[in-house]
């Protein structure tokens, strides 16, 4: 019950156990004592014997003192933790993340930009600065016992060090909309060689260069594109992708568009300039700094594939 | 001027709608919002099953990710504002609060009827704002309407608020009603510290609905001047900090939840001493408590906010503060069960719900504690724990505690006994179906599961079936329970007027009270709970 994924975090789960056997104690004394007195003093007719006692200051002082002295050393002992769980070490190897509905993105001090899944050393302090495009999200790794919102107004941080190479869970905590659920995640706790290895190559050990084809069809799943544009033709929040390629869309206002490379590549990068009529605005979040002009065109190639053909 | 019972004429007479609906009669009052929020609380629980229903497995069941997060939203949204706030107060408390301090009714009682037409048109403000004009998608943003997704994904969050302005103006009618009432209304001997406890938690909480209930109007101003003149409040795009939306709602919002609570306690507070023949342990340590509690509601809202991005400051005075809220909280616990002590229990069903609310909400009260505390909270927020630990304070303590108080003075409403045995039934199958749903529902949240998810993991699959398996037994509960009292009403035996023996004042006049409440102004010479071997 005590996670060994950070050191921070197994303190957590002190203070968490430390807490719990409290709970348990009150628990039991209060609920004992209750159902005790429910049975000793079960009704047995009209004329029991009842005692007269309408209280005692005694008590009152008992059970107002105690209680005030515990929440103070539970207080004091998770605010202590809680300060190093908040305080990122000098040091830190710092990772830039954008959420919005309903990705997130990782920018890397190497250049690499990557959606989904979170790519970081073992044993090497990380700190995230992150911030959201769109509504409010949170980042909330539960191994590593570590939550913040993500926020469109300011920038807001977590920070780790994860002690196993290892795969973790993402989850967004805050709710922000339809696919809010599908806002998943992994962390990648990587070894010292597979780090380099990672950051050389973009590539884990073993893993081919994906083709265009494969690499946008990643990307379509893993930026949530797949969450708003069906590829069977199914009218979600946004247009299929199915038989996109050529295909005459009438836009808001009348006028009319035939859809090649550069209106998608503007639909990814400033989606509310152009929209088809019947869908509503504001919907899709500006991908303009998210993907790369390789991104983008693996996305486009990818699309040209799906064909009801 | 004869004051025999010749006269005596129930307040349930003269019936039909345009007698009941242009009343003043606090009773009468009383049991219209009593059917109202019933018929919420009815539509906001089936909305719950649906939840439950479609996580009995992972992936989509019955309804795509949208439909999902409508239901949580009407859920969430029918269950507080238009149930639960309301709740004991505008029920229990209309129908008793006169009858127990010795007056014939509320102070103001046109202001009383006029808080209900109020409520049922904020009611129906809210219900249609959430499902919008025709052809428009379902308000999908949560109960708790965050800006900016609130306001980019739709247009209902300003009607929304609208609708929880007007229910505000009826908590704030009802409020000010009580508190001048409980001033000014009281029988001659009916001092201060000899009222019932009910009477003093609908004081604690009848402060905090006057209180508390205008920054509704403010947020509500706020957004609009932001979406009429363009200025930036919630919106970063506009310079604002949606952040300040997430402290105005908690600043409301957290002091209700002590709204819904309070009178809870005072129910319970009312039913263990009649049932244990004894009197109340500490009144005045359970009286002051309440009043305590509506105090320090007013400045924890900040535990709402422990891993929003607000300055770390912030949260560690928010945490400190927070747990002020358990002492009082504490100190009632330990003198309901001090009640108990060498008394004559008898375990009918209003003293199983009492007894039980204690037993549940021990739970909902220790739940709290890894909470309020910083370095768990970060863990534990916005999880299933989270939503666990409110339903033990909300469901497992005020609905049980209203359900309790139902079965209570249901004979003093009605005249009209229900039948014991389904009663205890109904409430075994309450408390069993009530703990398999939310037990479970702290370990996934402990283990990560995150709230607000239509979809989930394989792993947590295990404790979401449970939970939904209890959800079921949970609501099959209140039909029978429900059904017996409706049963009641028409075919159970006739009560008398005071069937438990209680020294409170609403049961020295007949059920159904007569109109007048009572024949002559009662004197009060000593306090309520004078049980105890001396008077036996």
């Amino acid at each position: 019950m005590i996670s060994d994924a950070t050191e921070v975090a197994a303190r957590v789960d002190l203070v968490q156990i430390f807490i719990f056997l409290m709970m348990a104690f009150w628990f039991i004394a209060c609920n004992a004592v209750l159902v005790y007195f429910m049975l000793r003093y079960r009704r047995k007719g009209p004329d029991d014997e009842v005692s007269d006692i309408k209280g005692s200051h005694m008590l009152e002082v008992v059970w107002t003192v105690i209680p005030i002295i515990l929440v103070f050393i539970i207080f004091y002992v998770g605010a202590n933790v809680w300060k190093d769980l908040r305080t990122p070490p000098e040091d830190a190897y710092e990772i830039s993340v954008t959420a919005q509905k309903w990705s997130w993105s990782f920018k890397y001090d190497h250049g690499a930009i990557k959606g989904g899944d979170l790519f970081v050393p073992q044993g090497v302090p990380v700190k995230l600065n992150m911030i959201s495009n769109d509504v409010i999200h949170s980042f909330f790794v539960p191994e590593f016992r570590v939550k913040e919102d993500v926020v469109p107004s300011m920038y807001t941080n977590v920070w780790f060090q994860a002690e196993h190479a290892g795969v973790y869970n993402i989850f967004c905590t805050e709710y922000c909309g339809k696919d809010h659920s599908h806002m998943l995640g992994k962390v990648h706790v990587l070894d010292p060689d597979t780090w380099e290895h990672w950051v050389n190559t973009g590539l884990m050990p073993g893993e081919k260069q994906l083709t265009p084809v494969e690499a946008g069809e990643a990307l379509f799943v893993e930026r949530g594109c797949k969450g708003c544009h069906s590829i069977d033709g199914t009218k979600l929040v946004g247009p299929s992708v199915l038989d996109l390629m050529g295909r005459e869309e009438i836009l808001e206002g009348g006028e009319r568009v035939t859809v090649d490379d550069n209106y998608i590549m503007d639909s990814i990068k400033y989606p509310d300039r152009q929209i088809v009529a019947g869908y509503p605005k504001g919907q899709m979040p500006s991908f303009d700094g998210q993907l790369t002009n390789e991104d983008i065109s693996n996305i486009i190639t990818y699309l040209k594939t799906i064909s009801s053909e | 001027m004869s004051h025999e019972n010749t006269e005596y004429r129930p307040y349930l007479e003269p019936k039909g709608f345009y007698a009941w609906f242009w009343t003043v009669d606090h009773k009468r009052i009383g049991l219209m919002y009593l059917y109202a929020i019933l018929f919420f609380f009815l539509l906001a629980g089936l909305c719950a099953l649906g939840v439950r229903a479609e996580l009995f497995y992972p992936k989509t069941q019955f309804v795509d990710h949208h439909g999902y997060n409508v239901l949580f939203t009407l859920h969430g949204t029918m269950m507080v504002f238009l149930f639960i706030v309301p709740g004991i107060p505008a029920t229990l408390g209309n129908f008793l609060l006169p009858l127990m301090i010795g007056a014939k009714d509320v102070a103001f009682p046109r202001l009383n009827i006029l808080s209900f037409w109020v409520y049922l048109l904020g009611a129906a403000v809210v219900v249609f704002s959430l499902i919008g004009p025709p052809g428009s998608a379902w308000l999908d943003t949560g109960w708790t309407f965050y800006t900016p997704y609130s306001i980019d994904s739709s247009t209902g969050v300003i009607p929304v608020t609208l609708g929880a302005f007007i229910l505000g103006f009826a908590s704030i009618l009802t409020g000010m009603n009580f508190i001048v009432t409980i001033h000014k209304m009281r029988a001659p001997g009916m001092t201060w510290h000899r009222m019932p406890l009910f009477v003093w938690s609908l004081y604690s909480s009848s402060l905090i609905q006057v209180l508390a209930t205008p920054v509704v109007a403010i947020t509500l101003g706020l957004l609009i001047m932001e979406r009429m003149l363009g200025i930036g409040f919630f919106d970063a795009g506009l310079g604002g900090d949606p952040i300040l939306f997430e402290n105005m709602f908690w600043f409301y919002s957290h002091p209700v939840v002590y709204i819904m609570i309070l009178p809870a306690m005072g129910v319970v507070a009312e039913i263990l001493p009649v049932f244990a023949k004894k009197p109340i342990f500490g009144y005045r340590a359970i009286a002051y408590s309440s009043l305590a509690i509506a105090l320090v509601s007013f400045f924890v809202w900040g535990h709402h906010l422990f891993v929003s991005g607000m300055s770390e400051w912030s949260r560690w005075i928010f945490s400190l503060l927070t747990f002020a809220v358990a002492i009082p909280t504490a100190i009632k616990v330990f003198n309901w069960i001090g009640t108990l002590y060498k008394g004559s229990v008898l375990l009918d069903s209003p003293m199983l719900y009492a007894c039980g609310f204690i037993f549940l909400f021990t739970i909902a009260g220790l739940t709290g504690l890894p909470l309020a505390t910083l370095a768990t909270d970060v863990h534990l927020h916005d999880t299933y724990f989270v939503v666990a630990h409110f339903h033990y304070t909300m469901q497992g303590g005020t609905v049980v505690a209203l359900v309790g108080g139902l079965h209570f003075w249901w004979p003093k409403m009605y005249g009209r006994m229900y039948n014991e045995t389904i009663a205890k039934v109904g409430f075994w199958t309450l408390f069993v179906g009530f703990n398999a749903t939310f037990i479970p529902q702290f370990v996934m949240g402990y283990q990560g599961m995150p709230r607000r998810y239509a979809d989930y993991l394989g792993e947590f699959h295990d404790m979401h079936f449970l939970s939904s398996v209890g959800s079921m037994v949970n609501g099959l509960a209140y039909f029978l329970i429900f059904g017996n009292l409706i049963w009641a009403v028409y075919k159970g035996k006739r009560a008398a007027a005071n069937p438990y023996n209680s020294l409170s004042l609403e049961w020295q006049t007949p059920s159904p009270p007569p109109l007048t409440n009572f024949d002559e102004v009662p004197t009060v010479t000593d306090w309520t709970y004078g049980y105890g071997s001396k008077q036996a």
